[in-house]
């Protein structure tokens, strides 16, 4: 479980133990650019892309407000950054 | 969620409310046993450190910020204890090193942007209604916070106080007319009971009231459930709170 999932109610914590992503670089923006308004370390963040298969794991919609949020849920011993390339910087 | 172990400069602080979360709660509250709060801002994560930010800060302004009254920005450069704390900690929560900092020191790549407000909270929030209050409670006073759906600005200081005893008036007329409902209808609340209502203070577009009520406890709660439901309605509140 990642940290501070526990934090949330019991039926939450399959979502909480997921990496959030965009399907929209738009909207994958967007977050980064709220969250920087009020969060120092967002401001650090950067928009990378990636193209995943079935053996990377399940994704879900997860859409916060309607935008195209999914949890992905990366397997054991799989690390996600060899995949993605930079998009820009925020 | 624990954020820091037990201390000697905080004791132990555990996440009360999260009001941003990326791959792990990044702005929120803590609280110590002893009820200290501070809003909590993250600066800086790697491997073996985190960075944050800490600013005490009284109920009172902690409501300020939820309602928007207050941007962000303003907890960490006027703080009310007029210092801020950058620590760093462990990922595990071990706190390995606190710096007392004054406000004037912060620079802009550690704060919110000026006028940025707090996010609504990530965790939703259990609603309490009146009726709830008033069973779960089983006291013959309740004490509440009201909360209107929409940001509110406080009144003039000299028109407070007329307001307050109008609004205390008017829900001592409502109390009345639910004893006298309450008579009516099982004969267990004297109507001539007169309820005693008590509007004890305003900030931050909030209300404490307190009601004293006498008579047999369980109509009376009914009365008082009544009564507050009409409150509720007619001043659309969006959120019931007791204290």
């Amino acid at each position: 479980m990642k940290k501070g999932a526990d934090q949330f109610p019991i039926e939450d914590h399959c979502k909480a133990s997921g990496l959030s992503v965009y399907v929209s670089e738009q909207d994958a923006r967007k977050a980064i650019e709220d969250a920087a308004r009020i969060n120092p370390l967002a401001r650090k963040s950067v928009v990378v892309k990636a193209v995943v298969d079935a053996q990377w794991g399940l994704i879900a919609p997860t859409p916060k407000n309607g935008n195209s949020h999914h949890t992905w849920w990366v397997p054991k011993g799989k690390t996600p950054g060899e995949l993605f390339e930079l998009v820009v910087s925020v | 969620m624990i954020f820091l172990h037990e201390n000697a400069q905080f004791g132990r602080l555990n996440i009360e409310e999260t009001f941003l979360y990326f791959d792990g709660p990044r702005l929120f509250t803590v609280v110590n046993a002893v009820g200290q709060r501070y809003v909590v801002n993250c600066l800086d994560i790697e491997e073996k450190e985190e960075t944050w930010l800490l600013t005490a800060v009284s109920e009172r302004r902690l409501a300020a910020l939820k309602d928007g009254e207050l941007d962000l920005r303003t907890a960490f450069v006027a703080p009310e204890l007029d210092r801020v704390f950058k620590v760093t900690a462990s990922p595990a929560g071990q706190l390995s090193h606190s710096e007392e900092m004054p406000s004037s020191k912060l620079t802009g790549d550690m704060l919110p942007l000026a006028g940025a407000l707090l996010p609504s909270s990530e965790q939703i929030a259990a609603h309490v209604g009146a009726p709830f209050l008033a069973r779960s409670l089983k006291a013959s006073v309740v004490l509440l916070r009201l909360f209107p759906k929409t940001s509110q600005h406080e009144a003039p200081a000299e028109s407070v106080g007329g307001l307050l005893t109008s609004f205390g008036e008017f829900l001592k007329e409502k109390l009345r007319v639910a004893y006298q409902r309450a008579d009516a209808l099982g004969g267990q609340v004297n109507a001539s009971l007169v309820p005693e209502v008590n509007v004890v203070g305003a900030f931050a577009s909030s209300l404490g009231i307190e009601f004293a009520v006498r008579g047999n406890e369980g109509t009376v709660m009914e009365a008082l459930r009544s009564a507050v439901e009409d409150l509720a309605s007619v001043l659309d509140l969006e959120n019931l709170e007791d204290h």
